[in-house]
């Protein structure tokens, strides 16, 4: 499934809420908590994780992992959580619009 | 976070993120099924592209690719550099001209906020009797524009009641001054730099007269001397002494040249400086302001000043009506944002020339060096065709080549720059003849909007001579490429390399054929009679000794016994002098003038011997005698032609404002210092007492070196003012060709260096021509061909371009030219020896450039050739 413009970075950073998660940590919880239906490509998620360091909405910083690897974990910065907080509630904006605009599945309705 | 963004500029810290960037992909590979994190060299790469610098990188690396690829072949790198900052540098000269008397605003506080205020009216006898009346009908009223001047009431009344603007001054020209009203300064808003402007307070009948200097008449005649606050100055920089001396208060900074550039260096405040206080409240007298600026207040609008001004004026005139019926001035207001235009009318001509010869070299240089890339391209193609196959894309590779192309551009503009510095200094001298100024009044050096010209032009230059050859270059049948062939389209390429050898001739000939027009003009000037004898003519125009009239005599008589002078008279001004005061009104009971030079004919006041001396022939009648007084005058064939008939001699004319009846005694030849103007009507009367400025003349049969240091020694012990130096006739002669000698030496410059520059052109396209059909021209020596035949190949390659461009470049010669047209003498436009001259000379420089080529062609050894097919 194709992702709308933008979205990924608001999916990242979503994910981080949690808590900190290395780069295919979050590959893996944006596909198992999508049900599996979003699988971002990591050629795109990995400059999504630049990107957003370089804006200073994540930080990241080098940790050992549960299998007692070395790994580089991103967490939320106070400027990311606020983002994602203004990013939310447009997408919901955004969701009840369309929404609105199509109105239930044609050829279903009586 | 922008700072971050800049941070990632820093190598250091891009070779650390670099290098945490593989860190972390690694890890996280050992984390990750195996494939399952795809391409991860991408994923870095697009994870760098984040920054926002990937196009800075490829700038970057493309310019050391281009600098490299330039540092490869350092001789075409030479030319095209130097080509083109000949280019840019003629063009960042010009436009140092151009910005100078177009685009800079004036030098004062607010220059958008002065208005200059002037009138219109077709009954005018509010104006009195005054001189300008009948020349204002013919010259303004019927062109549609407006007068200037105000009478001095009008403009206080403007200046004391109106509520729109915050200052109002009026200025008037005086000979070699400018007179201001006591606010001038306060209202333009510029200190002095030295000293202090004057003030109302100044501005009195009957106060010191006193005097700001302009930085350039300062340094030009006080030699940039701090000591000259307090000192009188009594002459301006040309012409006869003021009637009152000036005490020098101040001296305004560099940049000052007043709201009109085109008025000289000492501005004196009116008042003091007027002879009597009379004109300041004769409301008839509309001649006492030339000029009335006003600062409008922030906030009111043109139209409210304008008709506040107008009905002022009105009420002015109703105080003191005058008995005739008139109509009431109406007032136009113009902004001065960019100052006054006297100057700017006289520079638009050679601006104009000087834009089309300078646009002329850049097209040639530009057309020079596609050409040249056109013929480098073809020795790149395996180089291009190679990083094509290997997946470069043609954008890139176009991009690539365009980089180049700028390369070169901006190093030329940075020479040219240097080219412009060295050039500036020279550019007023194209221009001081026409405005006689002490000292050009601008600072003429390129500055930042110089340099910004230049790098703009040098980016438009390089689209310009880069764009066709790298689209050509990378045109490229690759699998014939690597075939090793040389197909069929290289001679499309060579089509084009035509082309751009046509454009540079036909553009050096347009240069060529202003240089022969100049060129051929300056001769005529040389050889044109202009009705008297310069050779062995010298004069000297000094201040007469106060209090001493006899001793004029006593010089002239001292001047007569100086070995080998064989003449010597006296008068005021040398011989046809044309000075405001030298007018003289002719009457012509119930004729009405036809404009104001038709009311006038010139004048000068006279000794014996003076047409002997000048050496102008006299047609009819005779000359001034000792015995001779007033009423007696001689006149010149043009005033005969144009006022009299039957025989002139003994006939009675009218001269002067009251009509004097005088007797014509004499007729003598026309004679002018400029060959062009039509000669006018000229009066010579016989002086009744010495006037205040005296010009002596003498004849030598000898040499100039026999009798100079005599004559210097005889003006030295005259112990007074010299207003011009001791002069030959030969000197002041070519001084009046001044300017046609400098365009033709420029454009003949000019026209040397586009020429150069198209055998360059020449010579670059046969020589690679020779290079790519070396084995052709092998295969037709080894099957006989002679070195004649191969010569004549090569040479005919080149004579279609020239041929063409030669062509062209004479039809557009002759609309071209028309911007010249005037300043040309005795010959005309499409004249055939000048054409027949630039031809000659552009096909021998042709010849010239193909000659080497075609020989190296010649040389050619067919085994060799052969071998390398």
């Amino acid at each position: 499934m194709d992702l709308l413009q933008g979205t990924l970075d608001m999916l990242v950073l979503r994910t981080l809420l949690v808590g900190p998660l290395h780069g295919y940590g979050i590959s893996k919880v944006l596909r198992s908590s999508s049900g599996e239906t979003l699988d971002i490509e990591f050629g795109s998620l990995y400059p999504a994780l630049k990107r957003l360091e370089i804006k200073g909405w994540i930080a990241s910083k080098w940790e050992t992992s549960e299998h007692n690897r070395r790994a580089k974990f991103y967490r939320l910065t106070p400027a990311g959580r606020k983002q994602l907080r203004q990013e939310h509630s447009k997408w919901a904006e955004f969701v009840s619009a369309v929404t609105r605009v199509m109105g239930p599945v044609p050829g279903e309705t009586k | 976070m922008i700072w971050s963004r800049f941070r990632f500029l820093l190598p250091r810290r891009r070779r650390a993120d670099e290098r945490e960037t593989q860190e972390e992909l690694a890890s996280l590979k050992e984390l990750a099924e195996p494939g399952e994190l795809g391409n991860l060299t991408l994923a870095a790469e697009n994870a760098r592209a984040e920054w926002g610098w990937t196009w800075l990188e490829r700038l970057v690396q493309d310019l050391r690719y281009a600098a490299r690829s330039l540092k490869g072949t350092p001789a075409f790198t030479l030319v095209a550099v130097l080509t083109l900052a000949l280019g840019i540098g003629a063009n960042a000269s010009a436009f140092t001209a151009v910005e100078i008397f177009f685009l800079k605003k004036a030098p004062v506080n607010h220059p958008e906020e002065l208005w200059q205020l002037s009138w219109s009216s077709r009954k005018r006898s509010f104006g009195g009797k005054s001189l300008m009346q009948p020349m204002y009908d013919a010259y303004f009223l019927n062109q549609g524009k407006t007068i200037d001047q105000f009478s001095y009431p009008a403009y206080q009344s403007i200046r004391d009641k109106n509520a729109s603007f915050s200052e109002v001054s009026c200025t008037r020209n005086e000979l070699g001054a400018t007179l201001a009203s006591g606010n001038y300064f306060q209202m333009l808003g510029v200190p002095a730099l030295l000293g202090r402007t004057f003030t109302p307070d100044d501005d009195r009948i009957g106060g010191p007269p006193v005097a700001v200097l302009s930085y350039g008449f300062w340094q030009s005649r006080f030699g940039g001397n701090p000591d000259v606050l307090g000192q009188l100055i009594t002459k301006p920089a040309n012409g006869p002494n003021f009637a009152t001396p000036f005490t020098v208060i101040g001296v305004m900074p560099e940049s000052f040249y007043g709201i009109d550039p085109g008025t000289g260096g000492i501005i004196a405040a009116m008042q003091p400086a007027l002879r009597t206080a009379g004109s300041l409240t004769d409301d008839r007298n509309w001649n006492t302001c030339n000029t009335v600026i006003a600062r409008l207040r922030p906030g009111i609008t043109m139209e409210r000043a304008r008709a506040e001004s107008e009905a002022l004026v009105s009420q002015s005139i109703q105080a003191n009506p005058p008995p005739e019926p008139y109509e009431p001035p109406r007032i136009t207001l113009t902004n001065l944002a960019r100052g006054m235009d006297t100057l700017r009318t006289g520079a638009q001509r050679p601006l104009l020339i000087l834009s089309v010869a300078v646009g002329a070299i850049l097209l040639i240089a530009c057309a020079n060096i596609a050409g040249l890339l056109l013929a480098r391209s073809s020795a790149r193609r395996k180089e291009i065709a190679t990083r094509l196959a290997l997946g470069a894309s043609r954008g890139r590779i176009i991009r690539q080549l365009l980089t180049e192309s700028l390369l070169l551009s901006l190093l030329g503009a940075a020479l040219g720059l240097a080219i412009a510095f060295a050039v500036s200094p020279q550019i007023p001298r194209l221009f001081t003849r026409t405005y006689n100024l002490p000292k050009f009044p601008f600072n003429v050096e390129p500055d930042l909007t110089v340099a910004g010209f230049s790098v703009s032009l040098a980016a438009l230059t390089a689209m310009l001579f880069g764009l066709a050859p790298a689209l050509n270059s990378t045109r490229i049948d690759l699998i014939g490429m690597m075939k090793n062939s040389i197909g069929a389209q290289g001679r499309t390429r060579f089509a084009s390399g035509r082309a751009m050898l046509a454009i540079q001739v036909g553009l050096s000939t347009v240069l060529l054929m202003g240089a022969g027009l100049f060129l051929h003009t300056l001769l005529n000037l040389e050889a044109v009679s202009l009705g008297y004898i310069p050779r062995g003519l010298i004069y000297v125009t000094v201040q007469l000794p106060p209090g001493h009239p006899e001793t004029v005599n006593a010089t002239m008589d001292q001047l007569a016994s100086v070995p080998g002078i064989s003449s010597v008279t006296a008068s005021v001004w040398p011989l046809f002098t044309s000075a405001p005061d030298t007018y003289l009104e002719v009457c012509v009971p119930g004729e009405t003038p036809r404009d104001f030079d038709d009311r006038f004919a010139d004048s000068d006041s006279i000794l014996p011997r003076f047409f002997e001396t000048w050496g102008v022939p006299l047609l009819r009648g005779r000359d001034f005698t000792m015995a001779d007084g007033p009423g007696s005058v001689i006149i010149n064939q043009a005033f005969v032609t144009r006022y009299l008939k039957g025989d002139p001699v003994g006939q009675t004319v009218h001269l002067g404002p009251n009509c004097a009846a005088e007797t014509v005694v004499g007729v003598v030849a026309n004679s002018s210092d400029r060959p062009r103007v039509t000669p006018r009507p000229f009066v010579y009367r016989r002086w009744s007492q010495p006037p205040p400025q005296i010009t002596y003349t003498v004849r030598t049969s000898g040499s100039y070196a026999a009798v100079l240091p005599a004559l210097r020694r005889i003006v030295n012990d005259l112990n007074t003012r010299v207003y011009d130096p001791l002069t030959t006739g030969e000197q002041y002669r070519s001084d009046t060709m001044n300017q046609e000698r400098l365009w033709a030496s420029l454009l003949s410059g000019f026209g040397a260096v586009a020429l150069f520059i198209a055998c360059l052109g020449i010579y670059g396209m046969l020589a690679y021509l020779v290079a790519r059909r070396t084995p052709e021209i092998g295969i037709r020596m080894a099957l006989g061909a002679r070195q004649r035949e191969v010569m004549k190949i090569v040479l005919r390659e080149s004579l279609m371009p020239v041929t063409l461009g030669l062509a062209a470049g004479l039809a557009a010669t002759y609309p071209l030219t028309r911007i010249i047209a005037n300043m040309l003498f005795g010959v005309t436009r499409n004249d055939p020896w000048t054409i027949a001259a630039a031809t000659l000379a552009l096909l021998l420089a042709a010849a010239a450039a193909a000659f080497l080529p075609a020989r190296r062609a010649t040389r050619i050894d067919p085994m060799r050739a052969l071998h390398y097919e």
